[in-house]
């Protein structure tokens, strides 16, 4: 049996549909990886999963529990993580542990035991008696997953952990998500950082406007874009007429334009990439810097989409 | 249970880790308490009205002197300009201008006209007025009398000459003759007895003052569940094996205890600090409080799930605590309230079933 099954899942506001059809499996023991631009619908995906919203229609099975017929057998087997951090910032980190492992029913010796043990896992054993408010964001941000993992769930869900965080608390995060799945832990992982997704998760989905575009192991979805090369260039300032100047270019299979970025799919970049320098200079743009990157992740999205996976 | 207990707690410690509002909501009432006490205390003031005398006889005299001779009026003096003036700044209630030949008119048996400055009319100023025809009334007699008397004497040749002198002797006796003990004795006996409430100002005070600012306690520890939601925490918890009962339940039990321990601290300063008697009915005033209070958190819970943001709260219910808390008699006794329809509306606010019921708890012997 699958940890997680989400079945043709639909979740309307009025007539905006937030979700829309979207159907995954999650294996026991893997990272799954939802990736989307912000306002895809992850984190409505991820509320339904955590039992917080009402489908429209569909239904998640967790562990071949329901959320919509019986949510109270699924939580004792969720931890969730929330996007925004989810603390009591007048108690310690110590406080917070407490009382949240109370809620999931710990209690007594194991209570403190695990409290420490979580402690250990989030590095902040040192900090663990001092007010959450005194906390730098990246430390709150390990606390808050802290929280989810008190109960040691059967399924860690993250929504993502990693927004607003200084480098040195994001690689902390993402080593400790792994090093929870090394253990046996399930994790269903969301973010807009293709790279975390591509360090941490065993398979994926990739999200845009409420819908499931594509899904699989990260090599079955790069191949889908074939041996097609990424040419991204930091440009400020590019026109949409140059931009469908640049779209029109022969070898020029995808473009797009993105805060000062633009990517280009080719079969072969390094042969459009005089052409497109040429257009650009002619809109008198300054170019900062040009880059061929191998297929990834982003152009996955860029071929699905035809837009970058940034904001 | 277990739960419910624990979210008590979270409750407790957080009120206690933002000690300053609780601290606030405790002292302004204690302060409010003291100085409507103080102003309870002082008691009615003599009212002050300005004469114009621009007669200056022994009538007018007369009249001005009888105001002075009453405590409850304080007289001062002045021209026309003056008694304007003083009107207009609200420093007398009424000024009386006492024309020339007010005297002689008075003793012609004419009508003096007296002209009255005053800003608005009230039952006050109507009393003044009645009081300022009595004095002229009896001036007007004593001035009867001695021309009677005047009369009666000049049937005798020896006084020829000396009118004068003899209408002012006889004017004097007869105003000596006026009560030479008081008319009539009154005795002031209060037949309240046993089951009667009777008003009590300081107790009604602090009574009304440590509701008002108890529900605004209450309310605003409930209205935490708005900042819960805007944290992510009440969904966190609403993720986690707690029933939105238990989540409730806590809530309105953490609030309930912070309400009652600023009320129970508020009874106890008023006790030791004001000499507020709290009755001799402990168990009862802790279950009208005690109701009360969770009637206040329920009033929060349901003004929490109106409002979408603390700014809204605050913004809703000072308006809401406010206009009750007058319409319920927090302020003001609401025997004072005359109007049926503010009558009627009162029942249907909860400070008014609590002040009335604390009130009669403390004024009330017990049967």
């Amino acid at each position: 049996m699958n940890m997680v099954a989400v079945q043709n899942l639909k979740k309307t506001y009025g007539n905006v549909p937030a979700v829309d059809g979207v159907s995954f499996e999650i294996a026991r023991g893997e990272i799954w990886g939802l990736l989307g631009p912000n306002g895809a619908g992850k984190s409505t995906t991820i509320s339904v999963v955590a039992t917080l919203l009402k489908p429209t229609a569909g239904d998640v099975l967790v562990q071949g529990k329901s959320v919509t017929r019986e949510p109270a057998r699924v939580r004792p087997l969720i931890g969730l993580v929330p996007q925004d951090v989810a603390l009591y910032p007048s108690l310690s980190a110590r406080e917070n542990l407490l009382f949240f492992g109370r809620m999931q029913g710990l209690g007594g010796r194991a209570l403190h035991v695990r409290t420490d043990e979580v402690l250990e896992i989030t590095g902040l054993a040192e900090r663990a008696g001092d007010r959450v408010a005194t906390f730098s964001g990246g430390m709150k941000r390990r606390i808050n997953i802290g929280v989810g993992l008190m109960h040691k769930p059967a399924l860690l869900i993250l929504d993502e952990p990693t927004v607003g965080i200084d480098p040195q608390s994001r690689r902390h995060i993402l080593d400790t998500v792994k090093h929870l799945n090394t253990e046996g832990m399930t994790v269903l992982y969301t973010s807009h950082y293709m790279e975390e997704v591509e360090y941490l998760c065993d398979r994926l989905g990739i999200m845009d406007h409420g819908r499931l575009i594509a899904q699989g192991r990260k090599e079955e979805l790069i191949r889908l874009v074939g041996r097609r090369e990424r040419l991204e260039v930091r440009i400020e300032g590019l026109s949409a007429a140059a931009l469908g100047d640049l779209r029109a270019l022969p070898g020029v299979e995808e473009a797009a334009y993105q805060e000062d970025r633009l990517s280009i799919v080719s079969g072969e970049a390094s042969g459009v990439l005089s052409a497109v320098l040429a257009r650009v200079q002619r809109t008198g743009s300054r170019v900062k810097a040009v880059v061929i990157r191998e297929p990834d992740l982003e152009s996955v999205f860029l071929h699905l989409t035809g837009k970058e996976l940034r904001d | 249970m277990g739960k419910t207990a624990f979210i008590i707690g979270l409750k407790l410690k957080n009120q206690a880790r933002q000690p300053l509002v609780f601290l606030m909501m405790l002292f302004l009432p204690l302060l409010t308490t003291f100085f409507v006490g103080l102003m309870a205390f002082e008691g009615p003031s003599a009212v002050p009205v300005l004469f114009v005398d621009e007669d200056q006889s022994l009538h007018s005299r007369g009249v001005i002197q009888s105001f002075a001779d009453d405590p409850d009026y304080r007289v001062l003096y002045g021209n026309r300009e003056e008694a304007v003036e003083k009107v207009r700044g609200f420093e007398v209630q009424a000024a009386f201008v006492l024309p020339e030949h007010f005297g002689r008119r008075i003793e012609q048996g004419l009508a003096p006209q007296v002209d009255v400055y005053q800003v608005h009319e009230s039952g006050e100023l109507i009393a003044t007025r009645q009081v300022f025809r009595a004095a002229v009334a009896k001036v007007a007699a004593n001035s009867g009398i001695a021309e009677l008397a005047l009369t009666e004497i000049s049937r005798d040749k020896a006084v020829a000459g000396r009118e004068d002198a003899l209408r002012e002797r006889a004017y004097q006796n007869a105003l000596e003759s006026w009560f030479p003990a008081a008319p009539v004795s009154l005795k002031l006996e209060q037949r309240d007895g046993k089951g009667t409430p009777v008003f009590d100002q300081t107790a009604h005070t602090s009574i009304g003052f440590a509701l008002f600012f108890c529900m605004f306690t209450v309310v605003f520890a409930m209205g935490t569940i708005l900042d819960e939601k805007r944290e992510g925490t009440w969904q966190r918890l609403r993720a986690m094996p707690v029933s939105r009962g238990q989540i409730l339940a806590g809530n309105l039990g953490g609030t309930f205890l912070i309400g009652m321990t600023q009320m129970l601290l508020l009874v106890l300063a008023g006790a030791y600090l004001f000499g507020v008697n709290w009755g001799n009915n402990l168990p009862g005033a802790l279950l009208v409080l005690a109701a009360f209070m969770f009637c206040a958190a329920g009033l929060g819970l349901a003004l929490s799930g109106l409002v979408k943001t603390t700014a809204q709260l605050a913004a809703l219910a000072p308006i809401l605590l406010v206009s009750t808390s007058m319409l319920g008699g927090c302020f003001w006794p609401l025997e004072v309230v005359t109007s049926e329809a503010l009558l009627a509306l009162a029942r249907f606010v909860p400070q008014s079933w609590a002040v009335t019921a604390l009130h009669d708890l403390v004024v009330r012997e017990p049967p």
